[in-house]
Order: C-alpha cells, then sequence, then structure tokens
C-alpha cells in the first residue's frame, strides 16, 4: 500500500492523531504535523512511498508543527521536529514543505553513521551510479531532474547513501528540490516534471520540489554501484568542458563533499577510497543544460561499453 | 648529490614516528593517501613524501639517512627530488605526523 491510497482527508487525520508511517528509501518514518498545507503537498509529493506494515517500528519520528506561542498568528511560523527535538529555529510559515524538506535532511545527515554521505545528486543506470557532488548552486539538482525524467533512475537529490559495508549506493528518492531561476527553467524545459507549490522567497530564493518519478521510488530498495563522480559547476557565458580527475584528485573533492567523513573516521577513509576505487571522476563546467546532459550521455555511455 | 646542497645540521636530525601501526594508506599510481589514526587527519602525498614516511615507519632515521636510501631505490629523475627531504620532514613535524628524537 502506498500513501496516495489514503484519501488526503483521512490522511490530514492520520497527521494529528498518531501519524502516517512511510518508507523513505532505507528509513522508517513516521511522520506527523498539524499544519493545513501539509495533508495535501506530502500526498502529492509522497504518495509513491510504501506504508510501513503493521508491526515494523518507525526509526525516526518527524514532525512539523506550528509554535505553541503568538508566532501562530503573527508572522507565523513552523518548527520541525525530530524524536521531539528542534535541529532548527523555526521557519517562517510560508516556507510551507521546503521546512519539512531541510528538516528531513537533517535527520538524515545527523541520525544515522551507516552510510558515508556525499552531499550529491545521484542517478542510476544499468546499475551503475553518477554521483553528482556539489555545493549549493553548481546545478546539480536541475541535472538531476532532467536525467531522473530521460532514461536514469532518480536514486536521491541530496545524498549519495554509501553504505559502508559494502559500498554501494543506498536510493533515498525524496523529492527533488529546485531553487531560485531553476524552478522556471525546469517548467519550460519539461512540461512533464510535476512540480508542486513554489515557495517564494525563502532565504535559498524561490523553492518548488519535483514529484520523485513513481519507478525510482518503486525500485527504492535497489542498490547501484558508484561509477562516475561528477562535479558540476554551472558557470554562467561558459562552455561546457568535462574535465577528467585522478583518483586522488577526486577523492579529496569528495571528501569535502561528505557530511560525515570526519565523523566516520577510518571507516569513512576506507568507503570513500572504495568507491573511487570503482569510479572515474570528472569537473563538467557548464552554462547549458541541454549541452551538460549530452556531454553526461556520451560520457557515460562510453563509460558504460567499457 | 643533488640534496646534499641543502645539507643543515637538520640532516642529522633523528626523526620518528610516535605511534605504531599510526598510518592507513591507499594509493593511486603516485598519489598516496594516508589516513592518521591519531589525529583522524587525511593527507595526500606524492611519491617522495610517501617514501619518507614509510621510511620512518620502520624505523627512526635522519634526513641523511632517508635520502641515501631512496637515492639508491629511486630513479635518476626521482633522485633530483631528494633536495626536498628537510622540507618534507619539517611539513611532516608542523603537521604533527613525525617529531624529532631528543638527542
Amino acid at each position: 500500500m502506498i500513501l496516495s491510497d489514503i484519501p488526503v482527508a483521512e490522511l490530514a487525520a492520520a497527521l494529528t492523531q498518531g501519524g502516517v508511517r512511510l518508507k523513505v528509501g532505507p528509513f522508517a518514518t513516521s511522520i506527523e504535523g498539524d499544519e493545513n498545507f501539509l495533508p495535501a503537498v506530502l500526498h502529492f509529493l509522497y504518495g509513491d512511498f510504501p506504508l510501513l506494515p503493521n508491526g515494523e517500528i518507525a526509526e525516526f519520528r518527524v514532525r512539523l508543527q506550528r509554535p505553541g506561542n503568538t508566532r501562530r498568528w503573527f508572522r507565523p511560523q513552523v518548527v520541525f521536529l525530530i524524536d521531539d527535538h528542534m535541529p532548527f529555529q523555526p521557519f517562517p510559515r510560508r516556507y510551507g514543505m521546503a521546512a519539512f524538506e531541510w528538516g528531513f535532511n537533517s535527520v538524515v545527515y545527523d541520525y544515522t553513521n551507516e552510510y558515508l554521505i556525499v552531499h550529491a545528486g545521484v542517478v542510476e543506470r544499468d546499475g551503475q551510479a553518477l554521483i553528482m557532488a556539489a555545493m549549493p548552486g553548481s546545478g546539480k539538482s536541475t541535472l538531476c531532474t532532467i536525467l531522473a525524467h530521460r532514461g536514469w533512475r532518480l536514486l536521491s537529490d541530496e545524498f549519495a547513501l554509501v553504505r559502508k559495508s559494502d559500498g554501494r549506493v543506498v536510493p533515498i528518492p525524496r523529492p527533488i528540490g529546485l531553487k531560485g531561476p531553476s524552478v522556471e527553467l525546469v517548467t519550460k524545459l519539461m512540461p512533464e516534471v510535476q512540480l508542486g507549490p513554489i515557495y517564494r522567497g525563502t532565504h535559498k530564493g524561490d523553492v518548488a520540489h519535483v514529484r520523485p518519478p513513481r519507478e525510482a521510488v518503486r525500485r527504492a530498495s535497489e542498490t547501484a554501484a558508484p561509477r562516475w563522480f561528477l562535479f558540476p559547476h554551472f558557470t554562467p557565458g561558459a562552455a561546457t568542458t568535462l574535465t577528467p580527475r585522478t583518483k586522488a584528485q577526486t577523492f579529496v573533492e569528495a571528501s569535502d563533499n561528505c557530511f560525515n567523513y570526519d565523523l566516520l573516521g577510518e571507516e569513512g577513509f576506507s568507503v570513500l577510497a572504495g568507491a573511487v576505487d570503482r569510479a572515474d571522476g570528472f569537473d563538467l563546467v557548464f552554462s547549458d543544460l541541454q549541452e551538460a546532459v549530452r556531454v553526461i550521455e556520451t560520457l557515460t555511455a562510453r563509460g558504460h561499453a567499457a | 648529490m643533488p640534496w646534499a646542497s641543502t645539507m643543515t645540521h637538520d640532516m642529522n636530525r633523528r626523526w620518528y614516528i610516535a605511534a605504531p601501526n599510526r598510518f592507513a594508506w591507499h594509493s593511486w599510481e603516485d598519489d598516496f593517501l594516508v589516513y592518521d589514526r591519531l589525529s583522524g587527519q587525511t593527507h595526500l602525498l606524492n611519491l617522495l613524501a610517501a617514501a619518507i614516511l614509510r621510511r620512518l615507519e620502520e624505523a627512526p632515521a635522519t634526513a641523511q639517512e632517508i635520502g641515501d636510501e631512496l637515492r639508491q631505490e629511486l630513479a635518476a629523475e626521482g633522485a633530483d627530488a631528494l633536495g626536498e627531504i628537510p622540507t618534507l620532514l619539517s611539513t611532516f613535524d608542523e603537521l604533527g605526523l613525525i617529531a624529532p628524537l631528543l638527542p
């Protein structure tokens, strides 16, 4: 049974009465909340995610709620809670689902240590993972959106979860967060992309979320092998250039993009070195998205043939 | 002996690695990663730097001794770089990877 099997009205009731229990990638999660916008947007963005079977214990309990003070009415806010702990100061209420998504990100990087967590968009084809590791503003989410709707399977827009036990990338195909001009660009380029509400003027600019493709959610238990580390650099006006990195340079850049490399100590070192052993590294400078996608397709087709 | 021109009193200072089994290594061609179990830091080393640290893992040594030994192991172009040994030892010292033995 998946979330969209529950009517929105029932979901709204469940969110305030004990929560809705979902399998989000590898994480068994209970979601609660009393915000009016939450049921419909959650229903849309997470509609294909499976409900947890009865008896399976939720590892995390996340909650999006209105604060219990005057901020309910005066410049209203929302609070994200993880197991009753508040990782962030309250967000303005107009941030809507963006507050939930940012909160959920913190659940992954603050509460899990079974994985080396690389800040990256990840897509997969033929069992091979393309890890696009980069800082915000690099274009990774936009690339991720396009690739995830053109024959690649979305593993994650935010994290490469590299499992410590076997070095494979574990999917967590949550909604893709688009920011700023990317929102309009994706809408124009790919009208088939299912986009949630646009939240204007957040501290990261305008934000909207892409509903993850159904197939990606359905296959969320299928892991992939790291095959390419791509470091995208969106640079206005730049010609598209793809430059190979040595293994050592790839390691250094990838480790800079990890959330928990230092925390994992020697395990992090071994897991990342193992992933780089099996992968090729490249820098991709681009300004034209379509051309960047063509370069990626050429690169990965070559890698696949080899 | 190209590296002899940089000889100072430091050439006879004996260096050692404080903790046994301190480093984890991973290498690709001439690039070496070393993970320091003591500090949790990772360092990227070239061939010469890695050779020096590997040598000190075996036993304490002076820059002079390391130079003499590596000279025999490295090809001619590698031997040209031996003059960098004192500087590399100082850098390792600053990074806390090695320390001088007291006389």
